[in-house]
């Protein structure tokens, strides 16, 4: 082994003090030695934690990554299809039934709103001659026209189809131009209730949706009440009657699954002068025979829309006896058996509108408005 | 010592076993007793001339259905026009879910010089019904022809709710007029 210092002794060895010192190094450096070993060995230690830690961090790492890549995998596809033909454009939505069955949809020229039930990828062609933006669960389609859109929804495979007509329709055009919608209820008064469900408030959310529509085609639109709160039967046919309006429609709740429209109904024949005195206000009587095609026209337009049985009944209702306008009172499927949402709301809408539509048009043609 | 300790714990086990005898004779005697008080107050059996029939009116679905009640005879028409509205809110035989309105009590029932019967009905009436136009409409047809099919010398029918007249029952129709005039006039529905 060589000493370090030994140099120095065989260079000079009658210097003393270098012999000395070199001794004294010599010794030391057999100690440092020692510490040296132990410290070499510390170093191998923590070097060794140093790469573990290192690998284990890597390892985290790339588990990190394979696991948001494989949860990004997870999300539902959905394909978007998009084809023109004979001015109408048709856009479909396309992924697995459980996922589609699930979706909301509202729609507001130029606009649709698609709410899948959970983040989604969007498997779509490029250069679209809409826009297409999709942010978490929600899918917004913003179209460059206005026109109107049909929503079907379809299985096998499971698809939303969108077929968009260029253009609002200008052959149909709403003729009536003073409107009362009466939202049944209010208040205290909660109608037919299911769970959170208030027949109260599908009401008043129906006439105040149809107010809009109405009034966005220049029409003048009353609501008995807009906000929750009870009014009489009286204040509501007092009100009604101050409007003269050219079509009154009272919204309420059925306890069926149907719709139901009621007319008014009369008796020829005296029933006593009680039954006398509450048949006074019978208004209603000269307006008979539009509030029926009034009800027919907007029951079958309901009926086109959502493919149901729809029930007629004539009944000595005050809320129709005693308005001077041709009336229908609409009861819409119990809260029961169907939710309220935003796209069931649209359709019912867009029904009455053309059922209004239709009624103007027989109306109109006979010449009895 | 020892004698006069096990006397003294055999009288005590005596005197227990006595005053449980005691007890038992006693109690049992007293319920024998009671049980006899209540033999001999409970009526005998009604003979079938102290029998009468009520026809009851029931919503059910969209009409109404008739059923028949067997009462102990009443004399008056009053008495007859009480017991008709109770077994009217007693609702249909065997229906766990009937149109009546739950909890709904019979206040009082007052006769005018008019002929016209005021039915006075607890707050659960017009509180604990839920309906659409057509079963409000049954519910107040179905009070009326309760009343009118088994009383004679009644004009008309008139409900109040807690002394009060109420404008409307269930939001459809009018409860501020006499029965006959809303109900009477008969609904019709189609199928379109």
């Amino acid at each position: 082994m060589i000493v370090p210092g030994s140099e120095l002794v065989t260079k000079d060895p009658s210097n003393f003090s270098l012999k000395s010192n070199s001794l004294i190094r010599y010794l030391l450096y057999q100690n440092n030695d020692q510490n040296n070993e132990r410290n070499l060995q510390n170093m191998k230690m923590t070097k060794g934690i140093y790469f573990k830690a290192k690998k284990g961090f890597f390892l985290f790492l790339v588990l990190l990554v394979t696991t948001i890549s494989l949860f990004a995998q997870n999300k539902t596809n959905v394909l978007l299809k998009y084809s023109k033909q004979n001015g109408t454009m048709r856009i479909v939505f396309e992924s697995g039934e459980l996922f589609i069955t699930k979706t909301k949809t509202t729609i507001s020229p130029p606009q649709i709103k698609i709410e899948f039930p959970e983040p989604f990828n969007l498997i779509a062609q490029k250069d679209l001659p809409f826009e297409v933006v999709p942010k978490d669960k929600l899918l917004v389609v913003n179209l460059k026209e206005r026109g109107e859109i049909k929503l079907l929804r379809l299985s096998s495979p499971a698809r939303l189809v969108f077929d968009i007509q260029k253009g609002e329709k200008q052959t149909a055009q709403i003729l009536s131009k003073i409107f009362v919608l009466d939202a049944g209820h209010g208040g205290y008064d909660f109608g037919i209730t299911s769970g959170d469900a208030k027949e109260k408030d599908i009401n008043l959310n129906i006439a105040k949706d149809l107010d809009t529509i109405l009034s966005k085609k220049g029409k003048k639109v009353f609501l008995t009440r807009n906000v929750d709160q009870y009014l009489s039967l009286t204040d509501r046919i007092k009100f009604t009657n101050q409007k003269n309006p050219d079509i009154f429609i009272s919204f309420h709740s059925s306890m069926s699954e149907n719709f139901v429209f009621y007319i008014a109904k009369f008796k020829e024949e005296s029933l006593g002068d009680i039954a006398d005195l509450y048949s006074l206000s019978a208004r209603q009587k000269k307006y008979l025979g539009r509030s029926r095609i009034l009800s027919e026209s907007i029951g079958k337009a309901i009926k086109d829309e959502f493919k149901k049985n729809v029930i007629y009944r004539e009944m000595s209702l005050p809320i129709l006896n005693s308005i001077g306008a041709p009336s229908v009172m609409i009861e819409s499927p119990s809260p029961r058996s169907v939710v309220y949402d935003q796209s069931m709301k649209t359709r019912l809408i867009n029904a009455i509108i053309n059922g209004i539509t239709t009624y103007n048009q027989k109306v109109y043609s006979i010449g009895t408005e | 010592m020892n004698t006069k300790r096990l006397l003294i714990i055999i009288l005590l086990v005596f005197l227990f076993i006595g005053g449980l005898a005691g007890g038992y004779f006693y109690f049992s005697r007293v319920s024998s007793k009671e049980r006899q008080l209540l033999e001999d107050k409970a009526e005998p059996l009604p003979k079938m001339e102290d029998i009468f029939s009520l026809r009851i009116y029931y919503p059910m679905g969209n009409r109404l259905q008739m059923e028949e009640r067997r009462l102990q005879r009443r004399t008056t028409q009053i008495a007859i026009a009480e017991a008709a509205v109770e077994e009217f809110l007693k609702g249909p035989l065997g229906i766990r879910m009937s149109d009546i309105p739950k909890d709904a009590r019979l206040l009082g029932i007052y006769r005018d010089e008019n002929r016209i019967l005021y039915v006075d009905l607890s707050e659960e009436f017009r509180r604990n019904f839920q309906g659409d136009a057509l079963a409000e409409f049954l519910l107040l047809k179905g009070l009326y022809e309760s009343l009118i099919s088994n009383l004679d010398d009644i004009e008309d029918i008139k409900v109040i709710i807690e002394g009060r007249e109420i404008e409307t029952l269930g939001g459809h129709l009018y409860l501020s007029y006499p029965l006959k005039g809303i109900v009477s006039y008969e609904y019709e529905y189609e199928h379109e």
